[in-house]
Order: structure tokens, then C-alpha cells, then sequence
């Protein structure tokens, strides 16, 4: 069973009178532990893909499995629960909440489990350790770096251990070296067994993955699998 | 999600604006404050009524003078000199219910002893009037009948003067000047305490109302048989209406008042002299509820205002929670504890400032101040409700969002 199965999936939005098709008719599968890259100029579709993969958005047509699960057929709170645990997110602008230290950003998905405290705590602390933040972990955000803070966003995206990681435009807001190590961190989890989707209209940093999407206007052009790794 | 991290996670997003969250609870503060002070006002009007009744006894009924008129202008209560000594003895002769009556005259005078210069007043009463206002005799005697029929030099003094005078000295048979007529001390009173308004009870004399007349109450005012006032007791409280009625009967009889005339006396129960007294209080404890009121209402609509603003300049936080994964009951949950923890701190604050400002109502004469802990319970209840409601729809507003478009907002 493949890890995300899209089948002529569509996503229209209706402002006033005109009907914009920002997907159109996608159908792809993508297995677990795969590292895709998803690219295409804006516009193309390939953040409202994301939004649809991540469940935090609905098709207008078409069907889409996770797991096997039919995603248009699940409750909001089935939906919630499924982001929790089984996706983890990574925003171009991070999307720290800025009065929070880091290790309590870290922890946030756990409280919507559940988690007690003390775990939490410990789990936090883990993740945080994992992206080489160990001694960071009672600094606000705006005591970190851009790069540190991205670092904060992939502890948290991977804080509940979940089986996919979606990261929109993970670079788009660092410098170029900054950028290589983030890529890095990633690769690292991917190898660990996280299948990872990545959004990117930067070249070098498709290059890090193993397989290109690539949208235009809606509609996936190509699929290509990519042989080198950096 | 548990409890414990609802109101840590709605704590830090509190403090994040400690100065906005302090002024959206003001209304809170004062409407709770408000809750807080009326009880203890009105559980102090309560009670004194019940002293008083209890101490003046519930059967008493007075009979005071109506007001005179002059040329189209009231001249106020008592103005006239409608009662007699005539009235007192028809009454006492005729009347069925009444159990006693004495008439009395009161007059403000000086009283010399020992060296000693007390300004009080004197009444001159009849044979009853300690009985009929529950005056207990703590040292001495009461006065005797043939002292009554003759206007013997006699005085029985309240607690206080005695006090004042004599100190701890026991004063029976001592003599003391009352406006330079010596008078022999044959009797001192229990004392009764605090009157309405902080008037002292026991910062009283009697003497006989015969004396009164002979000696102490001026020629006109002595010769002319005319009383102040008469002070009855009912046979029974539950006859007090009766009582009252045959005793006006008499009264428009022997004053010769045709039918469909106003009396030109007024009779008045105990009951309904402390309640007219008490209205100031009630109008103060209506006025607070009316405060209270109001500031509840604008109180809970500026959390709700603030929670609205809240909702929306967090709409980014809101998105980024629900990609987390929080459920949008969590997130209704998260905003309505924030109000309910901004109403609820409101309402500490104002539980203090109003047992705050009750002891400093405590200073003001003619209220009387219980602390009601029980007040307590009502306002946590009251401003936690103004919390769950005012909080409700900015909560369930936040919880409405999409993540994608929260999240998208800036």
C-alpha cells in the first residue's frame, strides 16, 4: 500500500464569477520513505498539493488515500489527529510562536496528544538534541538565528515521530549555507526512514532529493526520478 | 489536552500583554467589588432591623403630633401640638388592645455632678414607658407610683450618662442638678448600645412626666397639658393592627375630626419607623446592585472585544496550532479559558477591593457592615459565567478558521 495515493485529484477555488483551477486531474503515488521534491513556479498548484497531503485541505474532486485512508471521508478531528501524529510540518517562515521557548515550541504537538509533561518534556529535549540545538533549548526564537530556528521548526515537525515530513520552501528564508545544513537535516531523517516532500523552486535544493514533480498551471508535467544525491 | 496545559497555554498568552489583560478585566474588578460590598451593606441593614425590633420590642406603637400647616407650607413632622394628656387617658381608658400607654415629653438639658457637666436630654415619662420600650433597670429602682402622682424630684439615668458623670461610682441616691433643680439618682438603666445613625440609646434621663411639666419643661410648655408624643404597647404583635385602629378611632373622636378629614396626628409601628429608616440603605445596596450590574455587563463585553481582537491578531497561531494537530474543540477550549482566567482574576481582585471598601463603608455612621463569605462563592461564580459567555463566540470563532487559511493570514 503506498504512502499517499492521489486519483484525479482536483482543487478549484471560485472567486466571484471566475473558477481558478489550482489542481487539475492529478493522479500519483508516493511510497514511504521517498524524498520528493515538488517544483514549479508560483502558481503552479504546488503548495495547495501540499495543503491537500498534509490534510489541512480538501479536494474539490478526486480522491486521496493516506494509508489507505480516504481522506474526504474523515471528521475534522480525525483530520487533526492525523497531522499530529503522522505528518510533520516545516514552513519557509518557521512559524515559531515567538513567546515560547524553544523547547516548548518543540513540544507544542504533544499537548494536542495528550502527552504528560515529563515525557513531553523529554521528547522535546531529544528532538531538540537530534537538530543540534541542545543548548538552545530556553531561548526564544528571536534569540536564534534564522538557520537555528528552521532547526526549532524540524525538532517540532518531528517531535511525535511521525512517518512524513512536509516542508514548504524549508530554505526560501536562509542564506545559502544555512540552507545546505538545513538539506542536510533532512536528508538525515529521510535515511532514518521519513518519507520527506519538499517544496522548492531552487534547483540545488531539488538536487537533494530522489524524485522530481514538476507543476505547471495546475497540472503535474513531469515525474522524474532523480540518480545522484549531493 | 489537558487542563493544566489549557491554562498554562492561556496563561503565557496572557502575560504576553499583561497591561491590555489588566485593564479588560476593570469592569469585572468593580461589578464583583460591587457584589461584594452590597451583601455586607445589605446583610448590616438586615440585621439591624432585627436588633432593633428585638430591642424596641415588636408590638410597640408610637403616636406622634401631624404636621402643621401654615399658610399652604408643611411645617414638618411634629410641627403641631395635636396631643394632650386628655388623648393619653381616653385612650387608656377605652382602649381594648392596648396593654399600656404613657405619654412623654423630651427636652435637651445640663446636667451638674460632682463636678462633672453632661449635655443630654430628659423625657418625661409615665408609668409603663420603660417597660413599653424594653428599658431594664440594671441599678436602683424604676420609679415609684407615688412618685409619678406627686412629680418627685426623681431621675433614672441611662448607662452612658451615669458613665459620664459618676464614672464607675455607684450613683443611687446621689443628687445631680438637671438645669440647676436637684434631683435624687434612684435608678440607672442596662445599656442598649447604638441607635440608628450611631445616636448613643443610653445618652438618656427620665424623670416623671409630672415633673417634667412642674419643673424642667418651661411655663407654656408644662401649664398647657400638651404631650410629645405617646409610646403604646400592644396586647399582643399580632393585634397590632387592631391596636392601631381603635387607637385613631379614639383619637379623631376626641380631637372631634369629621369624616373624610385628615388626622392631624400620625401613628406609626416600629416596624415601619425602621424600615423608613433603612430605605437609605436599601437605596445605597440597589445602588451597588445597579453598579454591579452594568459593570458585569460592560465588563464582559470589553473581554469579549478583547477576545475578538485576540482571535483575530493570533489567526497565524491559530493555523499553525491546527496543523499541529489541535482539534477545533481544543482550540475553543484554549481562547475560552483565556477569558475565563481574565474574568476570574478580575473577580479576585474585585472580592478584595470590595471587602476593602466595606471596612472603609464601616466608617460611615448609618451603615452597618456583616461580611458575607458567602458573597465570595457568588462573585467567582458570577464572573467565571461572564467569562463562558462573553468568551464564547470570539472562541468558537477561532475555532471555525481553516488551518490553511489561518495560516496563510499575516
Amino acid at each position: 500500500m503506498p504512502q499517499i495515493k492521489l486519483e484525479g485529484l482536483s482543487r478549484y477555488y471560485r472567486t466571484g464569477a471566475e473558477t481558478i483551477k489550482a489542481l487539475h486531474n492529478i493522479s500519483l503515488t508516493i511510497e514511504s520513505g521517498e524524498f520528493v521534491a515538488i517544483v514549479g513556479p508560483s502558481g503552479s498548484g504546488k503548495s495547495t498539493l501540499m495543503n491537500i497531503i498534509g490534510c489541512m485541505d480538501r479536494s474539490t474532486a478526486g480522491e486521496y488515500q493516506i494509508n489507505g485512508d480516504a481522506v474526504d471521508a474523515l471528521s475534522s478531528d480525525r483530520l487533526a489527529q492525523i497531522r499530529n501524529s503522522t505528518i510533520g510540518f516545516v514552513f519557509q517562515s518557521f512559524h515559531l510562536l515567538s513567546r515560547l521557548t524553544a523547547l516548548r515550541n518543540t513540544e507544542l504537538p504533544l499537548i494536542y496528544s495528550g502527552t504528560p509533561k515529563r515525557e513531553r518534556q523529554k521528547r522535546a529535549s531529544e528532538a531538540l538534541e537530534k537538530v543540534g540545538l541542545k543548548g538552545r533549548s530556553h531561548h526564544l526564537p528571536t534569540q536564534l538565528s534564522g538557520g537555528q530556528q528552521q532547526r526549532v521548526a524540524i525538532a517540532r515537525a518531528m517531535v511525535t515521530q511521525p512517518k512524513l515530513l512536509l516542508a514548504d520552501e524549508p530554505t526560501g528564508a536562509l542564506d545559502t549555507h544555512t540552507g545546505e545544513e538545513i538539506m542536510s537535516l533532512l536528508r538525515e531523517l529521510n535515511k532514518g526512514g521519513v518519507t520527506v516532500i519538499l517544496i522548492t523552486h531552487e534547483a540545488e535544493v531539488a538536487a537533494y532529493a530522489r524524485r522530481r514533480l514538476e507543476f505547471r498551471d495546475g497540472q503535474l508535467i513531469t515525474d522524474s526520478a532523480l540518480s545522484s544525491q549531493q | 489536552m489537558k487542563s493544566r496545559d489549557l491554562i498554562a497555554t492561556a496563561a503565557t498568552a496572557l502575560k504576553a500583554n499583561p497591561l491590555r489583560s489588566i485593564l479588560t478585566t476593570l469592569g469585572i474588578v468593580i461589578g464583583c467589588g460591587s457584589v461584594i460590598a452590597m451583601a455586607a451593606i445589605g446583610a448590616g441593614a438586615e440585621a439591624r432591623i432585627t436588633e432593633m425590633i428585638d430591642r424596641m420590642g415588636s408590638n410597640l406603637i408610637m403616636v406622634l403630633p401631624g404636621s402643621g400647616i401654615s399658610r399652604g407650607a408643611s411645617m414638618g413632622g411634629e410641627s403641631k401640638q395635636s396631643l394632650t394628656q386628655r388623648d393619653v387617658d381616653g385612650i387608656r381608658e377605652e382602649a381594648q388592645y392596648v396593654a399600656q400607654i404613657s405619654g412623654s415629653i423630651s427636652s435637651s438639658v445640663q446636667i451638674i455632678a460632682a463636678g462633672k457637666n453632661w449635655r443630654t436630654r430628659t423625657s418625661g415619662v409615665e408609668k409603663g414607658y420603660l417597660a413599653i420600650n424594653k428599658w431594664v433597670i440594671e441599678l436602683g429602682r424604676e420609679i415609684s407610683e407615688e412618685e409619678y402622682a406627686l412629680g418627685r424630684k426623681v431621675v433614672v439615668l441611662g448607662a452612658s450618662v451615669s458613665k459620664n458623670i459618676f464614672d464607675d461610682q455607684d450613683p443611687i441616691g446621689s443628687t445631680v442638678r438637671i438645669n440647676r433643680i436637684p434631683f435624687t439618682v434612684i435608678g440607672v438603666l442596662e445599656a442598649k448600645g447604638q441607635g440608628f445613625g450611631g445616636r448613643d440609646l443610653d445618652d438618656e434621663t427620665f424623670v416623671p412626666l409630672k415633673t417634667m411639666r412642674q419643673r424642667l419643661a418651661g411655663k407654656k410648655r408644662g401649664r398647657s397639658g400638651h404631650i410629645q408624643r405617646m409610646h403604646i404597647e400592644a396586647s399582643s404583635a399580632e393585634t397590632l393592627t387592631e391596636t392601631e385602629r381603635e387607637v385613631e378611632q379614639i383619637l379623631r373622636r376626641l380631637h372631634e375630626i369629621k369624616e373624610g378629614d385628615k388626622d392631624d396626628f400620625r401613628i406609626r409601628n416600629l416596624a415601619q419607623m425602621v424600615t423608613t429608616r433603612t430605605d437609605t440603605i436599601r437605596t445605597m445596596t440597589l445602588l451597588l446592585a445597579s453598579v454591579a450590574a452594568i459593570s458585569l455587563l460592560v465588563g464582559g463585553i470589553g473581554i469579549m472585544n478583547i477576545m475578538l481582537v485576540t482571535v483575530t491578531e493570533r489567526t497565524r497561531e491559530i493555523g499553525l496550532r491546527m496543523a499541529l494537530g489541535a482539534k477545533r474543540s481544543q482550540i475553543r477550549w484554549q481562547f475560552l479559558t483565556e477569558s475565563v482566567i481574565l474574568s476570574l482574576s478580575g473577580g479576585t481582585i474585585g472580592v478584595g477591593l470590595g471587602f476593602g471598601a466595606s471596612y472603609f463603608l464601616q466608617g460611615i455612621d448609618f451603615i452597618e457592615i456583616i461580611h458575607q463569605p458567602r458573597a465570595i462563592g457568588l462573585a467567582v461564580l458570577v464572573s467565571m459565567g461572564v467569562g463562558i459567555v462573553f468568551g464564547f463566540y470570539p472562541a468558537h470563532r477561532a475555532s471555525l478558521m481553516t488551518p490553511v487559511e489561518a495560516l496563510r493570514s499575516d
